[in-house]
């Protein structure tokens, strides 16, 4: 059932997940959506753990968009934990947040993330984020052939 | 001689005439091929048979190996059967085949010694054959003369087989010496040839002349036989002179051979060594008489014996085997130690050497044995050795340890008890392995004394540690001296090491206790002494020479009474009688030591006898510090019971008046209080009776009492010797002896040393001055006057002329003084430490309420200084922290969103003016979100550290432009843009600066009909940039809150912002050390200013 999620897309705030999934869905992006409320479910739904135990592993989404501020687990803990695991380190992250502190992109970029955008409070520009966001990581950029055996099966 | 004549033969002449053979062999062989016969020529088997003799004769010399003779039997055996074939046949004349068989003959035989006549008649015939042949033809006799034609050889045949016969007879005389046949040489080269050609010659001529009819035959005949005589007569007379001396030479050579064996003989007979001759089988040939002397037969008896008969049965073998080997070739000599049993039975060393001596044919002839008898060499060996074994018992039964050494050092022989002592064995030890066994210590010492002794020629003498079986070390003497031959030559070292262990322990025990015993005596607290009778010192410690001052040699030569003068001299020499008789005496009395003080003492004495002498001895206590403890006791019961009698001493009140009036630094003054100095200072003046003063730091008197009558008046003389009655000139007058003493020798000394100062006053009594400390700061000194004012007139003579005043007085004064012990004066001086420790910490205490009060009085305006601190501390904004900022933005992005869901994707559904609403409460939340990112970077602005570097100010307003060049092109402006100086700032933020100031000045512009913008600088003396415009400006009344946060001076409707731009400008330029202001008149415009440096910093810098 997960096998053809695209996007996981790590947010706790409701508003904007349903803001997000908008702006997606009004470029026609992906419907292939996975949706986790807090660093630590997004971590089981990577390696598979707890609720998501039965998920084939070998499925990778093709690009996780990562909100910083996260309960349980915050967001750098996030990334450093798929960019410090062999399974999930090929797996394009950009961090999605509301910081513009230069410590928060620093520090990301040191982890290894692939991409930082700061959420604009104008939605217009906010769309515009995300469908260039969408198009880059899901239509122009080549994951390596690991990352693609999901597509294939 | 023979022998040698054979090597002169020369192989010349054989191999001229085989040469020439085969050469006239060859000729006629080619002549015969080609086909130009003729009756001169040999026959083709002829020549060949000649070529191949000629070759075999060229091939016969003396060194011809086997083979070679095998190849000539061959050809001679070939040369016999063509000779009997041709014969038989007639395949050649007949003399030509007899010659074939002659000289066939000849080689087949020639290398047999046997048959050389043999083959020397052969020789002889073939050549004589030849040269009739030959003959014949040279005279030209008919062939038929001489048989038939078949008989006569060719004529080169003939002269081939001449040469051929001639070879043979050389190659006689080289191989078997045919020479000695004719007497000499001579004979030989010179008759012979004539013997040859002469009869040819002349028989040839009278032939020739006969034919001719010149003469008739007898008268030839006649002619031959006179001419015959004549040359034959001639020849005969010069060769016998030749063959003469010839002889003569011979005779003398023979002569000279016997000579020299008749030499040899003696030689051999007489030679001091035995000389024999022995048959290869052993038996003696020839023996001279040394050797029937040694071995006792006499040459006949040894004649008949061989030497195996004599030879003693051990040594046979040996000599046999080695016989056997010469004669196999193996060696040529050898020597032998062997033993021959004398003809008396008795037993003769002899050292044997033999050589062979092989006959002409390498087979051994006989045996040259020299043999010497070598058995007194043997006796002595034998003895030597006994005498060496003999010494080794004699060393090994020695208690000491023994060895020897070769001259060059060494050991070579240790004994029994050297091994058994340290338990290694002797081959481990012999060289210089024994010096391992020394004592680390001890061995360089050893090599060093060793080396000395060998380079001086003196004996050893060492003490060295050996180290026993058991790892224990023990003391040895070593002792070595030479031993020499007969020449005086050094042989040996012969040493021996006693074991002085136990006597150097014995050493070193009674030199302990020597030492003890001395130590013990020069430890005793006083004087110790032996005497005599006569009261000389026997025996003393060092403390009698130290306290007397007497040396040793001095306490020697004196005796016990020079010690003691009057009635203590009388005294101790009455109790030395006594303790003599009773046997104990003791006496106290004054100890005069050699530089005349008198020492009180008290002494005792007890009579013993040492070495059959009878002695007092004894001992002397110092009791003067016991008189002198009585006296003290004596002075402080006087002072108390003084005390008692008298009250408190009276104090102050000098007649130039109160030096504290003058006191301008009042320090300890002020702070002490002139009571408690009172008390502290009357303390020792009670205590003392002498002076005590306290000084400020600048030597003003916190306080001075001169109390004592002798401090008094001499205070009081030195004081009128100023000269006036204002003590503050004779403060200065440097005459006012006591205060001099006072204060410059004592009390200032101890504060620049910052210790105690123990002086001799000028007042004729001490002084003793402590520093005053107060914290870590000498803020003065106090000290005051000890010791008993002076009773010798000499010192009395002298202050009296310094102070200029009478003698009788001083004496005087001195005498009402009652001296103080010492004990109470070191009491004083502890006291004064802590006096002065007590002023010290009350000025220090004063000090602190005083500073106290100042920082109390400051107190109020502190706090409110910190409080304001504090406040702009909390104003700092810094609750727009990161956290705050990020919750902030969430919501307002959801308003827009979903403000911007409704607005677009649900249009169709919305109510009239909906939209426009929808669009405000997204402009609002846009303008939100616009405060938030402001705000953020104003909080942020104190966190951010300052980078700060030479900047461009022009490069930054040319960016700052750039990016507000969407709103200047859509304007009309007047933009002015005067030159800028490099500045010292943070880039990124001096941006922020200029872009807030630049966009306000465009915003406040924008409803101006021409906008006027201008940038630039007031460069005079500081650099002070700015930003004019010509809009809306503002009323000064407001400049104070222009710079606040969130502090707008105009409606938003009017002119949007956020209310934090010029706030954040006057951080940036406040944490530069900066300053922002702002002129303005409403409607008329505005001027913002700006420094990026404190103003005292320009002043410096320009």
């Amino acid at each position: 059932m997960y096998g053809s999620v695209e996007i996981l897309l790590v947010e706790d705030n409701p508003d904007d997940v349903a803001l997000t999934l908008n702006a997606f869905r009004i470029h026609n992006l992906s419907n292939r959506i996975q949706i986790a409320r807090d660093g630590e479910e997004a971590l089981d739904f990577l390696f598979c753990r707890g609720a998501f135990a039965a998920r084939d592993c070998s499925e990778r989404p093709r690009v996780i968009l990562l909100d910083l501020k996260l309960p349980k687990v915050d967001g750098l803990e996030v990334l450093r934990a798929i960019k410090s695991d062999e399974r999930t380190r090929t797996i394009p992250v950009v961090i999605l947040t509301s910081s513009k502190e230069e410590r928060d992109i620093v520090e990301g970029y040191t982890l290894g993330v692939n991409s930082y955008i700061v959420k604009p409070v104008n939605f217009d520009q906010f769309i515009e984020a995300a469908r260039v966001l969408g198009m880059y990581w899901l239509l122009l950029n080549t994951p390596p052939a690991t990352v693609s055996v999901g597509d294939v099966s | 001689m023979h022998e040698s004549l054979n090597h002169d033969a020369s192989p010349l002449p054989r191999l001229f005439a085989a040469a020439i053979a085969v050469c006239l062999g060859i000729t006629s062989l080619s002549l015969n091929v080609t086909g130009s016969s003729s009756a001169l020529l040999m026959k083709g088997l002829t020549a060949l048979l000649v070529i191949v003799a000629g070759a075999a004769l060229a091939l016969s010399g003396r060194t011809l190996p086997a083979l070679g003779r095998n190849l000539i039997n061959g050809i001679s055996l070939v040369l016999l059967a063509a000779g009997l074939l041709a014969m038989s046949r007639a395949l050649v004349p007949e003399m030509t085949a007899f010659n074939l068989l002659m000289s066939g003959l000849c080689l087949l035989l020639l290398f047999d010694a046997s048959r050389v006549r043999v083959v020397a008649a052969a020789a002889c015939a073939m050549a004589f054959t030849s040269l009739l042949g030959a003959m014949t033809y040279a005279y030209g006799v008919p062939a038929a003369a001489i048989g038939s034609p078949q008989v006569r050889m060719s004529p080169l045949a003939a002269l081939a087989f001449l040469l051929l016969g001639t070879g043979v007879l050389a190659a006689l005389r080289e191989h078997h010496g045919l020479a000695r046949i004719v007497e000499s040489q001579a004979v030989l080269k010179r008759l012979l040839p004539a013997a040859i050609a002469v009869p040819f010659l002349f028989g040839w001529v009278v032939i020739a002349l006969e034919r001719r009819d010149a003469f008739g035959h007898e008268l030839g005949v006649l002619l031959l036989v006179a001419a015959f005589i004549l040359v034959f007569a001639a020849l005969v007379g010069w060769t016998s002179s030749a063959v003469e001396r010839a002889a003569t030479l011979r005779h003398e050579t023979e002569r000279k051979l016997r000579e020299s064996e008749r030499r040899f003989r003696g030689t051999f007979e007489q030679a001091a060594i035995g000389l024999a001759m022995v048959a290869p089988d052993g038996s003696w040939i020839e023996v001279n008489d040394r050797i029937t002397a040694i071995i006792g037969y006499s040459r006949e008896e040894l004649l008949g014996l061989t030497f195996q008969d004599i030879t003693h049965p051990d040594d046979l073998a040996t000599d046999l085997d080695l016989v056997q080997k010469v004669i196999a070739g193996e060696i040529a000599t050898y020597t032998l130690e062997k033993r021959y049993i004398h003809k008396n039975g008795s037993i003769v060393f002899v050292n044997l050497t033999v050589s062979l001596v092989r006959d002409e044919e390498g087979k051994p002839h006989y045996f040259v044995s020299a043999i010497e008898d070598i058995t007194e060499r043997k006796r002595i060996e034998t003895e030597l050795r006994e005498s060496e074994r003999r010494f080794r018992e004699v060393a090994n039964s020695l208690p000491q340890l023994v060895w020897t050494c070769t001259p060059e050092g060494p050991c070579d022989f240790l004994s029994r008890q050297w091994i058994d002592y340290t338990g290694i064995a002797e081959k481990n030890q012999l060289g210089f392995g024994w010096l391992q066994q020394l004592h680390p210590d001890d061995q360089q010492r050893t090599i060093d004394t060793w080396n000395a002794a060998v380079a001086s020629g003196n004996d050893l003498q060492v003490e060295f540690r050996v180290r026993r079986h058991d790892g224990e070390y023990r003391w040895f003497d070593t002792r070595a001296t030479r031993m020499r031959d007969s020449h005086g030559q050094v042989v040996k070292w012969f040493g021996s090491n006693t074991d002085i262990t136990e006597r150097r322990d014995l050493e070193a025990s009674a030199k302990r206790e020597s030492t003890f015993i001395t130590n013990a005596i020069n430890a005793l607290p006083g004087l110790f002494y032996v005497i005599d009778g006569e009261g000389r010192f026997l025996r003393w410690n060092e403390n009698l020479e130290k306290i007397s001052g007497y040396t040793r040699e001095e306490i020697d030569r004196i005796t016990a009474l020079d010690f003691f003068h009057g009635d203590d001299r009388s005294l101790i020499a009455a109790r030395i009688g006594e303790a003599f008789a009773s046997g104990e005496a003791s006496a106290e009395a004054g100890f005069v030591t050699r530089d005349g003080r008198s020492i009180p003492y008290y002494f005792t004495g007890r009579r013993i006898v040492l070495d059959n002498v009878t002695c007092l001895v004894g001992m002397g206590i110092d009791i003067s510090a016991r008189q002198k403890a009585e006296s003290e006791l004596r002075s402080i019961e006087w002072m108390l019971s003084r005390r008692e009698d008298n009250g408190p001493v009276s104090h102050g009140g000098q007649a130039y008046g109160d030096l504290t009036k003058l006191n301008r630094e009042r320090v300890i003054l002020d702070s002490v209080g002139r009571e408690l100095l009172d008390d502290i200072v009357r303390d020792y003046l009670n205590l003392l009776e002498t002076s005590s003063a306290v000084y400020e730091k600048n030597g003003d008197y916190a306080l001075g009492i001169f109390s004592s009558g002798w401090c008094r008046s001499m205070d009081m003389a030195s004081y009128e010797k100023c000269g006036t009655n204002d003590p503050e000139i004779a403060l200065r007058c440097g005459r006012w002896e006591c205060h001099e003493s006072c204060w410059n020798e004592a009390s200032r000394v101890s504060m620049e040393t910052n210790a105690p100062a123990d002086i001799e006053c000028r007042g004729g009594i001490h002084l003793y001055a402590v520093p005053i400390r107060a914290g870590d700061e000498i803020i003065g000194s106090i000290n005051f006057g000890y010791g008993d004012p002076p009773t010798d007139s000499a010192t009395i003579r002298e202050l009296a002329a310094r102070y200029c005043i009478a003698e009788q007085e001083l004496i005087d004064n001195a005498r009402q003084y009652r001296p103080r012990p010492p004990f109470i004066i070191e009491l004083a001086k502890e006291r004064l430490a802590g006096s002065a420790r007590l002023i010290g910490e009350i000025v220090q205490r004063r000090r602190a309420e005083d500073s106290l009060r100042d920082f109390n009085a400051t107190l109020e305006n502190r706090v409110r200084e910190r409080t304001k601190q504090l406040e702009d501390a909390v104003s700092e904004l810094e609750s727009f922290s990161y956290s705050v900022s990020h919750d902030l933005r969430a919501p307002l992005r959801a308003i827009d969103g979903f403000s911007n869901i409704i607005a677009t994707q649900y249009a169709e559904g919305l109510p009239e003016g909906a939209q426009s609403y929808l669009a405000r409460v997204r402009n609002n939340a846009q303008q939100m979100g616009h405060l938030i990112d402001d705000l953020l970077t104003f909080s942020r602005l104190n966190r951010q550290s300052l980078h700060v570097q030479i900047v461009s100010p022009e490069t930054v307003i040319d960016e700052c432009l750039e990016l507000l060049h969407a709103e200047i092109e859509a304007r009309e402006l007047e933009l002015i843009r005067n030159s800028l100086p490099m500045c010292e700032a943070d880039g990124g933020l001096l941006k922020l600066v200029w872009l807030n100031l630049l966009s306000n000045a465009l915003k406040f512009t924008r409803r101006c009909e021409k906008a006027r913008i201008e940038i630039g600088c007031l460069c005079n003396g500081e650099d002070i940039y700015f930003v004019r415009d010509n809009g809306v400006g503002f009323s000064m009344k407001y400049a104070e809150k222009l710079f606040g946060v969130f502090q707008r001076l105009h409606r938003a409707e009017d002119y949007e912002g956020t209310g934090v731009g010029l706030a954040t400008v006057r951080r940036i330029i406040t944490r530069h050390g900066g300053k922002v202001w702002a002129e303005a008149e409403l409607n008329r415009g505005a001027t913002f200013f700006f420094t990026l440096k404190p103003e005292a910093e320009h002043v410096r810098i320009r």
